[in-house]
């Protein structure tokens, strides 16, 4: 029996259209009169009607995704809508609605439209809010759009267009000089990414002429089964796969190409809960996922995604350990999860991975929205000024908890489920041989490399439970370290509190509500999530309906206990004060003779190494610096000597030239008379003793 | 029968006498008979080979030419009196007003 009764499915470019009129309108509203300052009934109607058009792309893409996984199954639109034909080259799109884009359509939808109402209370205050929406519009247009379409040429230009909405958006006190700073570096650093995506896109054109998802894939992985594929595409498929995954490292944060995120923090708290939960780093994630049916076929380039998670997880959540912003916390913590969606991907828990990135959209807006509910309380983003705001904002305080309770990995609660489930499959990987590291560099056993990822996952996950309930006991327990005469901290406007509520309900119970349905239904999620091409590839987790071996797994164990502990740690040290930090990081601390602080030094070099993001921004400003004065001298010899050098060098020689020939116009008729005569005679006889004798003519 | 190479000859010399004129006299009304000559010089050799080839599309050519050197010649000699008026000369030397 239909759920519906019409096939919403092909119509699912309209929850695109949606925001891209939702965008559309407000940019025109805004170029009508751009003075718009703060609030008005036209500023307010702009936000309304942009929170109107995405809220009706959610109501569409829930009808959609409801089709998929209940009814209908999987869409792929037969005639791509034409952009453009260039002699044998036609380049267009058609829709690829599977399991996997249709719940990303409906997780970055929904969020988006909890994001918009929330802003509306929580940007009240600001100027250009016209800016602010049309900008965020177009942001979730190209997300949307992203996950929509069938080929890696239209999900590149949607791609590109959130790497410029990120960069208008982290950009949007654009007079503060950190924020402009911050949303060029976000800018430069993603676009890293972005030209890796060219590559790829390159490769696979020139080697396959199609750019499709599903006529690439189907014909890759036929002919790397029937071994018809020439050695040269087998490269290309294998380059444009790495290049793939370059492309995702630049915009999901991952090592080396992290930098970025903690920055874009410069901008409204909204715009980071966007990026963060909703859009932009959730588009690497997606990308490697759909790509993931030939990533699957070079277990090198898996190998080479599951070290390069572990290892960002693990960098990530040690720096979240020790900066005092709550926004940065929050930042790092993104990365850290990210990580382990790559670490779940690249070990073929491609199910796992996309379990936790649903969680993680939840839990993460869920967070951000609360911080910028306490930021929008308080007047700081520094957890030092905050302390003992759970009376004072109690719905913050609750719906923060149940972000973080999901965050840390506490037992039942979603973060859980599918941490586990990606820890699990690390554990389970072993394609058999030997991974090759990148160019060769690096060789080591799947085994040992199976379980280098399982450890850092499991050394990230206490990490994780102890930095989430510092950013909570620093923020919502202890005595008020802000001042209280200057300071009147107060709850938020019911729109953002409204907001919280909703999405801590999600937050907690995303996990369980799949737990539920695959006891119903055993692996109902992974199934409509994975690929058909990749079904007797991934690694799937047994459902908790067989409780008894679901209860067997010792990673289940290993993991809750180290998130626990970690949980108990942050107890210890920050609610109770029973272990100072301080102490042990080795820094100064009041009444403290300098012999005791001599001893501290290797904790205290650990701490700075760790507060300094571990040199990365000081090794990319090294290399960039070097690399670039080098490049620009050289480049600055070429456009002063070579460049200018020939052109002024053309200017000089017509100018010489010229002033020779200056001398034959004398202003005597008879004499130019001359000339022509001479021309022509000159001519003639050139027609006649040189080019005549050649032609061989008369 | 003069043979048509002295007509040739005769219209040869007849053009470089008319170039030396354009290009070495400086009185523009000895140009304008330079010009004049030149032209003529076609005309003669319009002329012999229309006879010789017993075709008279050359006399209707050189028919032409001549009404048209006539009109050409009017214009010039109003030029060169318009000349006279303005500057009080026709050396082609003072009137190097087009120097570089």
């Amino acid at each position: 029996m239909a759920l519906l009764p019409i096939d919403l499915r092909p119509e699912a470019w309209v929850t695109v259209l949606l925001p891209a009129v939702g965008f559309v309108a407000i940019f025109a509203s805004y170029l009508a009169r751009r003075d718009t300052g703060r609030g008005g009934w036209w500023t307010d109607g702009a936000a309304v009607f942009g929170v109107g058009t995405i809220a009706a792309s959610t109501v569409l893409s829930f009808l959609i995704f409801l089709q998929v996984w209940v009814d209908l199954g999987p869409y792929v639109s037969e005639r791509p809508w034409v952009w453009m034909q260039l002699g044998g080259v036609t380049l267009g799109t058609g829709l690829h609605i599977d399991g996997l884009s249709s719940l990303l359509m409906f997780i970055v939808s929904f969020l988006s439209t909890g994001i918009a109402v929330y802003s509306t209370a929580y940007m009240h205050h600001e100027g250009a809010l016209h800016r602010y929406y049309f900008e965020i519009m177009l942001f979730i247009t190209g997300m949307m759009g992203m996950v929509v379409v069938d080929n890696y040429l239209f999900a590149f230009m949607f791609w590109e267009i959130m790497g410029l909405c990120s960069y208008l958006l982290i950009g949007y006190w654009y007079e503060k000089p950190s924020a402009a700073s911050a949303a060029k570096k976000a800018f430069l650093v993603t676009r890293v990414g972005d030209v890796f995506f060219l590559f790829a896109i390159i490769l696979l054109y020139n080697a396959f002429h199609t750019l499709s998802y599903h006529e690439l894939f189907e014909h890759i992985v036929a002919g790397m089964e029937a071994g018809t594929l020439a050695p040269e595409e087998v490269a290309a498929v294998k380059w444009a796969g790495l290049f793939i995954f370059g492309a995702a490292v630049g915009k999901s944060a991952q090592f080396p190409l992290h930098v970025w995120l903690p920055d874009a923090m410069e901008g409204p708290t909204t715009v980071s809960a966007l990026i963060h939960a909703a859009t932009m780093v959730k588009a690497g994630v997606y990308i490697t996922a759909r790509t993931l049916p030939i990533l699957a076929l070079f277990p090198d380039t898996l190998g080479l995604i599951a070290i390069v998670g572990a290892f960002t997880a693990f960098l990530a959540a040690t720096i979240a350990v020790v900066v005092y912003d709550i926004k940065r916390v929050l930042a790092y913590s993104t990365i850290s999860q990210l990580a382990y969606m790559f670490v779940g991907l690249g070990t073929l828990g491609l199910g796992a991975a996309i379990f936790h990135l649903m969680n993680h959209a939840f839990f993460k807006a869920l967070l951000f929205l609360g911080s910028g509910s306490v930021i929008h309380g308080t007047g700081t983003q520094d957890m030092r000024r905050m302390g003992g705001l759970r009376t004072k904002m109690r719905v913050t305080y609750l719906t923060f908890l149940a972000g973080s309770l999901s965050l840390a990995g506490i037992p039942a609660i979603s973060g859980w489920w599918s941490k586990d489930e990606i820890l699990t499959t690390a554990a389970r990987f072993a394609p058999g041989g030997e991974w090759s590291g990148p160019f060769g560099l690096l060789h080591m056993p799947y085994e040992v490399l199976g379980t280098t990822v399982l450890a850092l996952g499991l050394v990230t996950a206490g990490i994780t439970g102890f930095y989430t309930f510092r950013m909570v006991f620093m923020t919502f327990w202890g005595k008020p370290r802000y001042d209280e005469e200057k300071v009147h901290v107060h709850e938020s406007p019911a729109p953002m509190r409204n907001v919280l509520v909703v999405l801590s309900v999600f937050a907690l119970f995303s996990g369980l509500f799949v737990v539920a349905a695959s006891v119903i239904e055993p692996n109902t999620f992974e199934h409509h999530v994975v690929d058909e091409l990749l079904e007797h590839e991934v690694t799937v987790i047994p459902a908790p309906s067989d409780y008894q071996a679901y209860l067997a797994n010792p990673v289940l164990w290993a993991s809750t206990f180290v998130a626990l502990s970690g949980v108990l740690l942050a107890y210890m040290t920050y609610a109770r004060g029973i272990i100072s930090a301080e102490a042990v990081a080795g820094l100064p601390r009041p009444g403290m003779g300098s012999a005791a602080l001599a001893g501290n030094r290797a904790a205290r070099g650990l701490h700075a190494f760790f507060t300094a993001k571990w040199g990365m921004d000081w090794l990319f400003l090294k290399v960039a610096a070097a690399g670039d004065a080098g490049l620009a001298a050289f480049l600055d010899f070429i456009d002063r000597r070579v460049v200018d050098g020939a052109t002024y060098g053309m200017g000089r020689g017509a100018f010489a030239g010229s002033m020779l020939l200056q001398r034959a116009a004398d202003g005597i008729v008879r004499n130019y008379a001359t000339w022509v005569v001479g021309g022509l005679v000159l001519l003639l006889v050139t027609l006649k003793f040189v080019v005549a004798p050649v032609l061989g003519g008369g | 029968m003069i043979p048509l190479d002295w007509y040739l000859y005769a219209a040869a010399l007849l053009l470089v006498i008319g170039l030396f004129a354009v290009t070495r006299r400086q009185n523009v009304i000895l140009i304008l008979i330079g010009i004049e000559l030149m032209l003529n010089a076609a005309n003669l050799n319009l002329i012999a080979f229309s006879y010789y080839r017993g075709d008279p599309g050359g006399l209707v050519l050189a028919a032409a030419s001549i009404a048209v050197a006539a009109a050409e010649l009017a214009v010039g000699l109003a030029i060169a009196i318009i000349v006279f008026k303005n500057y009080k000369t026709i050396d082609t030397t003072e009137l190097n007003a087009l120097h570089g």
